[in-house]
């Protein structure tokens, strides 16, 4: 079997080595519904908890672990990952593209999100895992948590955001630049533009939680004291996560409110009502998303006019939501609505969600937020918003696709089934959380006058949890039982449906076009190319494998982090020595991107979010001094001599690099491989210096942990140091192959992308410079 | 691009890191003096953007992507600083 075809479904090495994406989408879909499984149970051990205040299922830690991880896979582990099984799965399809822009790193971000939940796991045979919340609070976590198990957690959730962002760059490229022909971005069907708006939510709210993320480790590694130290503390991480965490409740809706559209369309026979209006609405929630997370904060005591702003922004939120639910009901009005499965759920999550949606209003009063905050009133209003809205959305989509997945229908009796047994069990467990407005979260003790509320929800867990049951046997028997499907069972519009069930590989027989303004396939697709494309890789899951090992060795036993890193370094230069055929599209509708190609363009947007992780963690600085009120005068900590040769060493290096760029254009073997070895030259000085800087200040006994203004310098430049080490890494292969003659004549664009990051690396320390050592 | 654009701009990043130095050691306001630093550093990184990124000659959009990245952390810095002007920590 060569890796340009596919093994059989049935054959291990398939699953472990494809990157087609509909492969890559299945082992999501697998995956997402295994962590659904795990959470859930965990749910139901602590609703059983719950159901009298003196039961004793669970000891206090357990229950607080219990908690804690439910509410973390749920969010991170199964809503986001179901959507982008879906996603992985249709998006392509629906924008009638081969694969997506990358295939490997689609598969890279598959396996890098499995071993991250595999360290959250572990974690639990570890003496305690994660047991803070979901939200992690401090000084909580940082001071009172101290178990290895919550350090691996938090590793774990770090591999999930190293493979959120190499999703979103993937799915960003692929959007933008592997569209059919004629196929507009507002032309778009609903999903894709429910997970276009997701992942630009996630390339700018991600990386804050990874900044959290490092500054917490450091914090309970190293012994920083950005959240033990009062002027940054519980205040600096609320900030921090909930600039992720808000939008992230929009990440998990999106890609829910595209599978409503597209199947309400399906389902009513009727265009969608407005849709150019959910579309603008939908683009304005994701904008204004990152300007509500301050309403989380409330009780924090902040500036009366920053909790007004928050308000406003929050009340503001609220209104495009308002016009999109509008539209999706006014979309079924006079309609001939067809209530199979898939609408049927629609249908029912959207009455869900307009109840989360209403109290969510509640929420942002600052008034009624001194009441609500922090009790079972606020677990009701996310359940409804993202167990209701997004999970039941979310599965409405499963079923609606699962015929083109498969090539088989499910039962539609089980299915109504199990859209009844959700709807009774879903409002049986979550509407008496409304009712115990009084009662605080994540405690197991309660007042006696709550209890009968508690155990009607109780009830109303474990139907709910049986509904799902439902729904598994349903789509196993029938994945060999069910009637074929034919391809479009539904009579559907849009493009995935225009292909046989399950598609071929390459996904259509021609290339689609919209160029008439209707569905066309021109030409032959994929075999017209010559040398077939490529579809196995064994190295997304060896980096994956290896990245695991190392970060795991971290906190069982060093060897295993050095058998990881090993096994890194041979996998990244696997990577780059595989021979992996994977074309753009050669009729492809790229606006706004049209003179951008596809590696400058996942360049630019993995930077973006570089940017942002920077940019917290920078921001994470000016806070903490502006809440001290004393802070070393310049030249007393730090040595401005220092940081001044470090400045001019790193703009020297940006000029080489951009010198090594012009060598190679005009063609000279010997000044394109002389640039680049004045930068690792300059790099390897720039570490130098900056050792030497470090070393200094430990002889005089300044260490992580001494004080604010010694633990932000250390992390800061520690992490901008990491990345020059890491783009030194990247220069010593280029300048071995710069050697042998890369680059020159052709390739020279490896170089401007490489470029591009180590600017960046030295724009950061421009700001760097004078803010730890002049200001 | 000229080579001698890269060369002039490289001279431009010294020259500004350079006045930084003299501005930080001038006996002015320590508002000003901040301020005039950080303007610099700014300066800085647009030039590095635009020439040695390339940024001027490439079409708006890709920018588009980094000033969204900058606007949110600028809204991010803003708020979460103003928050808690005025609130002592001890």
């Amino acid at each position: 079997m060569d890796s340009h075809q596919l093994p059989p479904s049935y054959s291990i090495k398939r699953w472990l080595l494809t990157t087609n994406h509909k492969d890559v989408g299945i082992l999501y879909l697998v995956t997402s519904l295994y962590f659904l499984i795990l959470g859930g149970v965990l749910a139901l051990i602590f609703r059983l908890q719950l159901a009298q205040p003196g039961l004793n299922i669970l000891s206090p830690p357990a229950f607080n672990q219990a908690v804690t991880i439910h509410g973390l896979v749920m969010v991170l582990f199964v809503v986001s990952p179901l959507a982008f099984a879906l996603a992985n799965y249709v998006v392509p399809l629906q924008i009638g593209a081969r694969d997506l822009a990358f295939p490997r790193l689609n598969a890279l971000s598959y396996w890098l999100y499995l071993f991250g939940g595999l360290l959250v796991m572990i974690s639990f045979f570890q003496d305690r895992t994660l047991d803070v919340g979901w939200t992690l609070y401090q000084p909580l976590t940082s001071v009172f948590s101290p178990y290895v198990g919550v350090n691996t957690g938090g590793l774990g959730l770090a591999l999930l955001t190293a493979s959120v962002t190499v999703s979103t760059v993937n799915f960003v490229v692929t959007i933008f630049r592997s569209r059919a022909k004629g196929l507009r971005l507002t032309a778009l069907p609903m999903f894709t533009v429910g997970v276009l708006l997701t992942v630009l939510m996630m390339l700018y709210a991600f990386p804050a939680l990874l900044a959290g993320i490092i500054l917490l480790a450091s914090d309970r590694i190293l012994g920083t004291v950005y959240f033990t130290s009062p002027q940054g503390g519980a205040i600096l991480w609320d900030h921090i996560f909930w600039f992720f965490g808000h939008p992230e409740v929009y990440i998990v809706l999106f890609p829910a409110l595209g599978v409503f559209g597209d199947i309400l369309v399906t389902f009513s026979r009727r265009p969608l009502f407005a849709r150019r209006i959910i579309i603008a609405a939908m683009v304005v929630v994701a904008t204004l998303s990152f300007l509500v997370w301050g309403h989380h904060m409330f009780l924090t005591g902040m500036h009366p006019d920053v909790r007004r702003a928050f308000t406003v922004t929050t009340i503001a939120i609220s209104l495009p939501f308002d016009a999109i639910i509008l539209s999706f009901i006014y979309t079924l009005a006079k309609a001939r609505i067809e209530l199979k499965t898939p609408m049927l759920f629609v249908l029912g999550s959207i009455a869900i969600f307009i109840i989360g949606g209403i109290t969510g209003v509640f929420l942002g009063s600052i008034a009624l937020d001194y009441v609500l905050r922090g009790t079972y009133f606020v677990v009701a209003h996310f359940h409804y918003t993202m167990a209701g809205g997004a999970l039941v959305g979310l599965i409405a989509g499963v079923y609606y696709w699962y015929p083109k997945m498969t090539g088989r229908m499910f039962s539609e009796k089980l299915g109504r089934i199990h859209f009844i047994l959700t709807m009774i069990g879903f409002n049986t467990l979550y509407f008496p959380f409304f009712l115990s407005w009084e009662m605080p979260r994540r405690v197991p003790i309660y007042v006696e006058s709550l209890v009968p509320l508690q155990q009607i929800a109780t009830v109303g867990g474990f139907i709910f949890g049986a509904s799902f049951l439902v729904m598994f046997w349903n789509l196993l028997y029938s994945l060999r039982y069910g009637e074929p499907a034919g391809s479009n069972p539904w009579g559907a519009h849009t493009l995935e449906w225009m292909t046989e069930s399950p598609p071929p590989p390459h996904n259509f027989d021609g290339t689609p076009t919209f160029v008439d303004g209707k569905l066309s396939f021109i030409a032959a697709n994929g075999a017209a190319h010559g040398e077939p494309e490529t579809h196995l890789s064994r190295w997304p899951f060896m980096l994956s494998l290896a990245s695991f090992l190392a970060l795991l060795g971290l906190t069982t036993h060093l060897l295993v982090s050095v058998v990881g890193v090993g096994l890194l370094a041979f996998s990244v230069l696997g990577l780059a020595g595989e021979r992996f055929i994977s074309r753009e599209e050669d009729l492809g509708e790229r606006w706004p991107f049209e003179r951008v190609d596809r590696m400058k363009l996942a360049w630019w947007t993995f930077i973006s979010s570089e940017v942002v992780l920077f940019g917290v963690i920078l921001s994470a600085y000016v806070y903490v001094r502006t809440a001290s009120s004393t802070w070393p005068a310049p030249g007393t900590l730090l040595d401005i001599g220092h940081g001044a040769v470090n400045t001019f060493i790193l703009l020297t290096s940006s000029l080489t690099v951009v010198l090594a760029l012009a060598s190679s254009r005009m063609g000279s073997r010997t000044c394109t491989a002389g640039f680049l070895a004045a930068t690792l030259g300059l790099g390897i000085l720039f570490l130098f210096n900056k050792y030497n800087e470090w070393s200094e200040l430990f002889s005089h006994g300044i260490t992580f942990s001494s004080g604010l203004p010694a633990s932000t310098f250390f992390l800061t430049t520690g992490i901008h140091g990491a990345h020059v080490f890491a783009g030194l890494l990247a220069l010593g292969y280029l300048f071995a192959r710069a050697l042998k003659g890369a680059y020159v004549g052709k390739g020279h664009e490896t170089l401007e992308y490489f470029g591009y990051y180590w600017h960046f690396v030295d724009i950061v320390w421009v700001f760097i410079f004078p803010l730890f050592y002049l200001v | 691009m000229r080579v001698w654009v890269y060369f002039a701009v490289f001279a431009a990043l010294v020259l500004m890191t350079v006045l930084e130095l003299v501005v930080f050691g001038m006996p002015l306001p320590r508002l000003i003096i901040d301020m005039s630093i950080v303007g610099l550093a700014g300066g800085k990184a647009l030039l590095i953007a635009l020439f040695f990124q390339h940024l001027a000659y490439e079409p708006k959009s890709l920018s588009s992507f980094a000033l969204l990245g900058i606007g949110g952390v600028v809204a991010f810095l803003i708020l979460s600083v103003y928050s808690i002007i005025g609130i002592a920590f001890g």
